[in-house]
Parts: C-alpha cells; sequence; structure tokens
C-alpha cells in the first residue's frame, strides 16, 4: 500500500462528507485539464473531458484500493476519457460526412470568452517562475523538492538533513510567497 | 473553508506551473460546475452508507431472532417429558439378561470381598 497525502479526504468523502471532494477537483483540475486538452487540442473540450473524469472517479471512489497514488489513478482515468471523446469525436465527424447535417457543428461556449472567468495561465506562470527563481535558496529547494519531485516531508528530511519541523516552516514560508503573487493578480 | 479552498486552488496552480504541467487558461468555477453536477446527480452514492450500513444491521437482527425463535420452539418441543412417559417407562418389563448380569456381578463381588478377606487373614 502506498503513502498518499489525499488518503484522508478520500475516506472522509467515502463516509459521506462529499463537500471534500472539491478539495480534490481544486487540487488537480489544472493538471487534469492540461492532460485533456494534449488529446482534445480544445479548452472547452478539455474542461468537459476532464469534467467527466472528476465524476467517473467520484462515482468509483469506492473501489479505489490505494495501490497507487490517488493522482495516479485518476490520471489513468482521464486518460481514458480523453481517448473515449477522440473515440465519440471520430464517429461523429463520420455521421455529419454521411448526413452532410452542418447543424451538428458544435457550438458550446467557449473558454474564455470574459477574462474575468479564467486564470490566465502564461501569464502568470511568467511571474510565478520570476518569484520561484527570486527565493533564497535552502527554500527553492524545499519547493523544488515538495512540488516537483513530489517528495515526502520525510524524504526531505533525510536527503537534506535538515529536522522535519524546519522543512515544514521553509515550505510554509516559500509557499506563502508563491500564493501571494497570485493573491494579488486574482483579489 | 473557503479560505482554504483557495489556497489549495492558489497552490495548485503554483505546482502545475513549476511541473510545467498547464494549459493557457482555466475556467474559474469549473470546480462549481464539477460540485454542481455532482451534488445534483450522485450525491446519494455515498451519503446513503449510514442508511445502507443501519439496514444491513437490521435485517441481521431481524433474522437472527427469528431463527432463535424457530430453534427455541422446534428444537426443544422435540422431547416432551410428561408424566406418562415417565410411568410408562417405568413398567417396561424387565429383562432376565440384565438381572444374571446382575447376579453375575453380585457373586463377582463376593468372590472380592472373600478374597480380600483371605488376604487380610494371611
Amino acid at each position: 500500500m502506498i503513502v498518499d497525502d489525499d488518503r484522508e479526504i478520500i475516506e472522509s468523502i467515502v463516509d459521506g462528507d462529499t463537500a471534500k471532494y472539491e478539495i480534490i477537483v481544486k487540487k488537480y483540475q489544472i493538471r487534469i485539464i492540461n492532460l485533456c486538452f494534449r488529446y482534445t487540442k480544445n479548452y472547452s473540450d478539455a474542461e468537459e473531458v476532464a469534467q467527466e473524469a472528476f465524476l467517473k472517479a467520484y462515482r468509483s471512489l469506492e473501489t479505489f484500493r490505494f495501490d497507487s497514488k490517488f493522482y495516479s489513478w485518476l490520471h489513468r482515468i482521464s486518460i481514458n476519457c480523453s481517448l473515449n471523446y477522440i473515440n465519440s469525436k471520430e464517429k461523429v465527424k463520420e455521421k455529419e460526412t454521411i448526413s452532410e447535417n452542418t447543424c451538428l457543428i458544435d457550438e458550446r461556449r467557449r473558454v474564455g470568452d470574459r477574462p474575468d472567468e479564467y486564470y490566465n495561465l502564461s501569464e502568470l506562470s511568467e511571474v510565478i517562475e520570476k518569484t520561484f527563481e527570486g527565493l533564497p535558496e535552502e527554500l527553492k529547494l524545499i519547493v523544488k523538492l515538495r512540488e516537483i519531485d513530489d517528495l515526502s516531508y520525510d524524504e526531505i528530511s533525510n536527503k537534506i538533513g535538515i529536522p522535519i519541523g524546519t522543512v515544514r516552516s521553509r515550505l510554509h514560508r516559500a509557499r506563502e510567497i508563491l500564493i501571494k503573487i497570485i493573491k494579488n493578480s486574482y483579489e | 473553508m473557503s479560505k482554504n479552498l483557495k489556497e489549495i486552488e492558489y497552490l495548485a496552480i503554483v505546482k502545475a506551473v513549476l511541473k510545467k504541467e498547464y494549459p493557457k487558461k482555466i475556467s474559474k468555477n469549473f470546480s462549481d460546475r464539477v460540485m454542481a453536477e455532482i451534488y445534483s446527480t450522485y450525491n446519494s452514492i455515498y451519503n446513503n452508507n449510514f442508511w445502507t450500513y443501519g439496514l444491513r444491521m437490521a435485517s441481521v437482527f431481524v433474522i437472527a431472532t427469528i431463527t432463535l425463535f424457530v430453534l427455541e420452539n422446534f428444537a426443544t418441543n422435540q422431547v416432551q417429558y410428561t408424566k406418562s412417559t415417565i410411568t410408562n417407562d417405568l413398567s417396561a418389563p424387565s429383562k432376565n439378561v440384565i438381572n444374571k448380569i446382575e447376579c453375575n456381578d453380585l457373586n463377582n463381588n463376593k468372590k472380592v470381598l472373600k478374597d480380600k478377606e483371605i488376604i487380610k487373614c494371611k
């Protein structure tokens, strides 16, 4: 069995606390939408497929046995949903060709019609990267090990030989600095 | 909770950017849409767990009670000790074979007693 940060949240969702699923959605939405976008090549379709993946994961949450990390499981579900989307899209295309029915063209609302309705991540990424590069070395290292390499607090503590409490406090400081930038941009 | 959720969302943005796994843009209300769909369609999946569990426990209790009742009434009622059966047993004819054995036993006992007396005398 694998140690998973999401285990406690998932167990309480299965016990009936549905509201906690929002934490899961918020935590992984960007990476899952990005994954779906690689298949759909369209933002609104990517969000639709990602939504389907999150719903599918919610439906099957009871069957998740923690044999892998939750994100890996969600990742697999999202790939399956994306492949299903591609297959269905191809079927629709075939139908369109046969019937020559132009009314079948998808006229769903596009993501990003109004700037206040979406996060412009290409703009935001520049600021975040710049701030990350400007962090003191000891904070940058902790952020890299935790957020990019996905190491646990224990692993980071062992790797760089500092107490786990110091790892936590440094990470907290770094996160505060990085989050403040997004807050300033959007609040 | 909402402040916490916002921080989780922002932290997810930071993580996605640092991992370079992000699309150019994403709707701010994506999670609201997912949650609305869950509440409208699937809310009953895990909320019913308590009732399902309660129902299971209740059915187990009912089945156990019925089983106990059946065992109590049918298994123990098969042997009924009444006055008539006891008198019948008493009036049953005795068998000679048993008497013989009893006599033999008595004789044997007498023999043993005699032998013991002999030993004592010695």
